[in-house]
């Protein structure tokens, strides 16, 4: 579903990610992992086109594209959720729903007639409404950012991304600052999107979350791809453990 | 005092004003900073000045041109402007602004540097029908989802870019029509003054737009609306100062901003106005024994 080919990116001197390829397939969980610093929000930014790479090529469902804008990205279907929490402050969780672009309804200077396109605007709200249903947010649809909990922040990124029409989900640190009964949560829901068809490629620090729901994993250190398999394949690889650890001479 | 916040003069300045606070916040609430607004007025006031006194056109085409250059042009502007970014986006635009400015005072059937007398056209009851009209489409812009899209961008650029929005056509769009709302601005202005010069669109016009906003408060167009008149009342009020009035205007201006950095209406009070309103009307509705309508 998304293959990515000798990416490279550097910031000046600072090699970020050199010379990774990595394949995810449909349906199924992709983990990212490796310490701080090892390229992984930055080759998220790459896919996204947040950042543009030095070489290299990245195709999603068979189209290259390395060449477009982040819109353009968004709108083949994959989605973005941040490490940080991103929701708009000003606007309601409801609200926060409706800003996609990638829904039939319009957002251009006929948005403000009232009635014009009612029925789309009718069947996005459902479909709002069926999605916040799905992350236990529903009722929370009036409260603003402030007023959630930070894990309710997260999981309403996620629900943005299928709102939006989401068919590969780039999870940036879904469970960072989340307490345990919502990182079981979390993952629950992680697990209900892949029986529902979607494609997950998810950075994570908290191993425990990874191993339990990834199909495979990819592992960086320094920008460089180091490991790539089933989680306990990972798990057991030793240029891991020494990433993660250190070698004795360290 | 009262015979002079009630002349026609003053209630066409104060009308002028209020559309330049909200023009000048329609690209602000995505995010875009305007420099360029004194050469957006100028545009509109000197063609449609032109298109009455000279061509002897109807006024209602002379607005509708006013509006429509001044638009495309704000739009261009914008689109120019972002080819940088940040304050470099809005240094842009200045710059474009004062290329009109040195425009008006090359063409010699305009008055070149002396100006030009307009016919005089408006009267308040037409200027607040145009402040009236903005207001509601400002109103139902906030509310739409090319609202909301701006209030996205303007939060969020790179987010509002992952979520399959072309922020690009959005701040252009947001400029063109802060250009046109502008340029009815123009047009009322060149028609109630009745004398247009190339001095009077300098940056202290683009300044005074968007003190309009920050003073009244940039998060919603009532704050805008509200900056206006506040500013407009104050400079009239301390006429009696003299030379000091423009002190106190200043002193004045830096008490407010420093007592209420967002503004004098925060999107916290208009949301709390609103509040407040619908319970009045549930409240009333149960008195007379209706149903109250759904909130969605």
């Amino acid at each position: 579903m998304l293959r990515i080919e000798n990416i490279t990116k550097h910031f000046g001197g600072v090699k970020a990610v050199t010379d990774v390829s990595i394949t995810i397939d449909k349906g199924k969980i992709h983990g990212l992992i490796g310490p701080n610093g090892a390229g992984k929000t930055t080759l998220f930014k790459l896919i996204t086109k947040v950042l543009t790479p030095d070489s290299g090529s990245i195709q999603f469902k068979n189209t290259r594209i390395t060449h477009l804008p982040s819109y353009g990205i968004s709108r083949l279907g994959i989605g973005y959720i941040f490490q940080e929490s991103l929701l708009f402050r000003s606007m309601s969780l409801f609200e926060n729903m409706l800003v996609c672009g990638n829904t039939p309804v319009n957002s251009g200077l006929l948005s403000l007639l009232p009635f014009y396109q009612a029925e789309e605007r009718n069947r996005l709200e459902d479909k709002v409404r069926e999605v916040l249903e799905q992350f236990n947010l529903w009722t929370k649809g009036e409260l603003y950012p402030n007023q959630l909990s930070y894990g309710d922040r997260r999981r309403a990124l996620i629900a943005r991304g299928i709102i939006n029409g989401a068919s590969l989900l780039l999870l940036d640190e879904p469970s960072g600052g989340m307490n345990s009964s919502e990182r079981e949560e979390l993952s629950r829901d992680i697990i209900k999107l892949r029986q529902q068809g979607y494609t997950i490629f998810i950075i994570e620090h908290n191993l425990r979350l990874v191993m339990g729901i990834c199909d495979r994993i990819s592992v960086l250190n320094f920008g460089i791809l180091i490991s790539e398999g089933t989680p306990s394949e990972v798990a057991n690889d030793k240029a891991v453990i020494e990433a993660y650890i250190g070698t004795k001479n360290e | 005092m009262i015979e002079i916040l009630t002349t026609p003069l003053f209630l066409d300045l104060l009308g002028i004003n209020i559309l330049l606070g909200v023009s000048w916040y329609i690209p602000a609430s995505c995010g875009q900073f305007s420099f360029g607004h004194c050469g957006l007025i100028g545009i509109a006031a000197y063609l449609s000045g032109a298109l009455t006194t000279l061509f002897g056109l109807p006024f209602p085409i002379a607005i509708f041109v006013g509006i429509g250059v001044s638009g495309v042009t704000g739009a261009l502007f914008s689109a120019i402007g972002l080819k940088s970014k940040d304050i470099y986006a809005a240094i842009m635009t200045l710059a474009l602004a004062q290329i009109a400015v040195v425009a008006f005072k090359a063409i010699p059937a305009t008055g070149g540097i002396m100006g030009f007398l307009v016919t005089p056209k408006v009267t308040p009851s037409i200027v607040w029908t145009g402040v009236a009209l903005c207001l509601l489409f400002t109103w139902r812009l906030e509310r739409s989802r090319l609202g909301r899209t701006f209030e996205a961008i303007k939060t969020s650029n790179i987010v509002s870019s992952t979520l399959g929005l072309n922020t690009t056509y959005y701040k252009i769009l947001a400029f063109g029509i802060g250009g046109g709302m502008a340029g009815l601005a123009g047009v009322f202005y060149a028609h109630c003054i009745s004398w247009i010069e190339p001095q009077t669109f300098t940056i202290w016009l683009t300044v005074m737009s968007f003190t309009f906003a920050l003073v009244g408060g940039w998060e919603t167009m009532w704050g805008a609306v509200a900056g206006a008149m506040f500013l407009t009342l104050l400079l009239e009020a301390f006429r009696f100062a003299n030379i000091w009035r423009n002190l106190i205007y200043g002193l004045l201006i830096m008490i407010v901003l420093g007592f209420r950095p967002s503004g004098l209406i925060t999107r916290e009070n208009v949301r709390g106005a609103g509040k407040l309103f619908s319970r009045i009307m549930t409240f009333r509705r149960k008195k007379s024994g209706r149903n109250s309508i759904p909130t969605r």
